[in-house]
């Protein structure tokens, strides 16, 4: 009985999400090319599903290729994997903030975009990518679930593996 | 069932019949020269692929080769073999290729199963939007032909209207794929809309040794469709470039608490956060409202940055031409319907330097029947910008300026089959195409 109960546990582990039920919503990620050649572009798309039962704030804030407001976790087999240090980063970068609200049950694809943008995927090997998001709404707008002054946990997506390989090794192709 | 013509020769008469299990076929004879005689076999429409038996009541040297008729050759690996009728007349055996039949995916759901015609009567016309996904399927089919013996050698389907295989698109790139004409079955899908009936035609081949060109292909099954879309988009521009105090963003997202406002270089009037402008209460630089599509279907938004040039002092910084963020466009205002999509760039001024920026994007409209299966199709596109700077004076205090009319450049373009750019980046039948998106530089 406890093998088997053990043999479900690592099933699930695979598909599980690191949230909890009182989150209000969930964020998967996903690519579709876990395995790329040094070097070349990385992609992520994220989409959040509310699963509380009010509307939902799934802002996005896009800057240069990437949505800014979750938070990227990536890790390689040494660590953590720094951020790219950009040239001048006194003057900020540009952006255009993207008002979203998700009805309950329902999701939105809240763009992902270029993370090689942010982090360096040029050393080959396996890369692992987490993205989380602080449960915020907005005090003007009701209905929407907390406030960004809550100090609820932030809510973690899937994490997903790149493979990064060198520039002379096919890449694979989409799934 | 047969057919038989007499011919007066030169020498002497000829009786030429033919015969065929099912269906009915017509026969036409003429005489060569004074050896040999030509007899061409019409299958009516409804024949079906089979044999025939071709026979001559006077024989002499009679060598029946493929009908100019282009729908009976001799059998497969029968050519000129024996065969011998019902009335035990002996004959050579020649191969019938029955008429193709067009049919409609039951997806679609056309009028009928079978939407073509191979006797010249008018198909009947089938009603479809522009992207549905238009997926037909024929008769004979490859296994029939099998069964006989036979294989395709050649299919061919012409479609009129600017119709294409698919449009393949993801942040990361966008292309526009052909369709392809040449097998048994078609899947594409018509991209903009026309007033009269839209004609599709399929006709097969097989390759039989010993029959000639014309004899080894079918009848031509001719289907016809009628294509309906359309819409517009108009826009809603501010008129200038403001100093606006937001609260930074900490690590990508607003502070959990406190924050000290501090100045954006906006196109609009915003209120909120670096990162997250509060809506309602925020006017952005542009918004886009469309309208006019037929119900059924739903818009979307590609935007393509065409230039962002920043300067900072001495800082100059570039974009690359792309897809702005994501595919689609991420800046739908909530609670629109249909939706309408906002745009309003900023960013954070830092102090002591003068700023420039000067920007340029194109913003298409996109519309997606309901129909399972269909693919985005262009509707129209805008091209926008807006050109300014921003300095402080003695007192640190920031004043922007804004340099000419910012908003549209130009008006709305309708989309089109024969556009091939913007004006900025390369078109594909009026759609968008992109290669990642685009990505700021500085130096």
């Amino acid at each position: 009985m406890r093998i088997l109960l053990g043999l479900l546990m690592l099933g699930l582990t695979g598909i599980a999400h690191p949230q909890t039920s009182q989150q209000p919503f969930t964020i998967t990620i996903s690519t579709d090319k876990p395995q790329v050649k040094s070097g070349d572009p990385v992609y992520i798309e994220t989409v959040m599903t509310n699963i509380s039962d009010h509307d939902f704030d799934c802002t996005s804030y896009g800057s240069n290729a990437l949505d800014r407001n979750y938070r990227y976790d990536v890790t390689d087999e040494q660590g953590p994997v720094p951020k790219v240090k950009r040239k001048y980063p006194e003057i900020g970068e540009t952006g255009s903030s993207f008002p979203c609200i998700i009805k309950p049950g329902e999701s939105a694809h809240a763009a992902g975009g270029l993370i090689s943008v942010l982090y360096d995927f040029t050393r080959p090997g396996k890369y692992t990518i987490q993205v989380s998001r602080p449960v915020w709404g907005d005090d003007q707008r009701p209905g929407t679930v907390g406030t960004i002054q809550n100090n609820r946990p932030d809510v973690k997506s899937n994490t997903i593996t790149i493979t990064v390989v060198g520039p002379e090794a096919p890449a694979a192709e989409p799934k | 069932m047969s057919s038989t013509v007499g011919l007066e020769g030169a020498n002497c008469p000829v009786v030429v019949r033919v015969n065929v299990d099912t269906g009915s076929v017509s026969l036409s004879v003429n005489s060569q020269d004074q050896a040999r005689i030509k007899a061409s076999v019409v299958p009516d429409p409804s024949d079906p692929t089979e044999t025939a038996c071709v026979t001559a009541e006077v024989f002499f040297p009679l060598v029946v080769r493929a009908a100019e008729s282009a729908n009976a050759t001799p059998a497969a690996g029968a050519a000129g073999s024996q065969c011998t009728d019902p009335d035990g007349n002996q004959g050579i055996t020649v191969q019938i290729l029955g008429a193709p039949e067009i049919q409609c995916d039951p997806s679609m759901n056309c009028t009928q199963p079978v939407i073509s015609t191979t006797d010249g009567t008018p198909p009947p016309a089938q009603s479809v939007v522009v992207g549905q996904q238009i997926r037909l399927t024929t008769i004979p089919a490859a296994t029939d032909l099998t069964a006989l013996g036979l294989s395709f050698s050649k299919n061919t389907w012409t479609v009129d209207g600017t119709n294409i295989g698919g449009y393949p698109v993801s942040t990361a790139s966008a292309t526009v794929t052909e369709t392809v004409l040449d097998k048994p079955d078609i899947t594409f899908y018509w991209v903009y809309p026309k007033d009269e009936n839209i004609p599709v035609t399929y006709k097969y081949c097989v390759d039989i040794p010993g029959a000639d060109a014309d004899g080894k292909c079918s009848l031509t099954a001719r289907a016809a469709f009628t294509v309906s879309g359309g819409g517009k988009m108009s826009n809603t521009p501010y008129k200038k470039l403001t100093i606006d105090q937001l609260i930074p963003c900490v690590d990508g997202v607003p502070p959990k608490s406190g924050g000290t406002k501090s100045p954006f270089l906006v196109y609009g009037n915003i209120t909120g956060y670096g990162c997250t402008a509060v809506y309602p209460g925020s006017t952005f630089g542009i918004s886009f409202q469309p309208s006019g599509a037929q119900s059924g279907g739903t818009y979307s938004y590609v935007q393509l940055l065409n230039s962002d040039t920043r300067t900072l002092n001495t800082i100059s910084c570039t974009t690359s031409q792309g897809v702005d963020l994501s595919y689609p466009y991420a800046g739908i205002i909530p609670a629109t319907n249909p939706p309408q999509a906002e745009d309003a760039p900023n960013f954070g001024l830092p102090d002591h330097y003068v700023v420039t920026r000067s920007f340029n994007a194109t913003m298409f409209l996109l519309w997606t029947s309901n129909v399972p299966n269909s693919i985005p199709v262009p509707i129209g596109y805008q091209t926008w910008g807006f050109t300014g700077s921003a300095e402080q004076n003695s007192s640190e205090k920031w004043k922007a300026t804004t340099d000419g009319t910012p908003g549209p450049i130009e008006g709305f373009k309708l989309s089109k089959d024969n556009q091939q750019t913007d004006g900025y980046t390369t078109l594909h039948y009026g759609y968008p195409i992109w290669n990642g998106p685009a990505v700021e530089t500085c130096n």
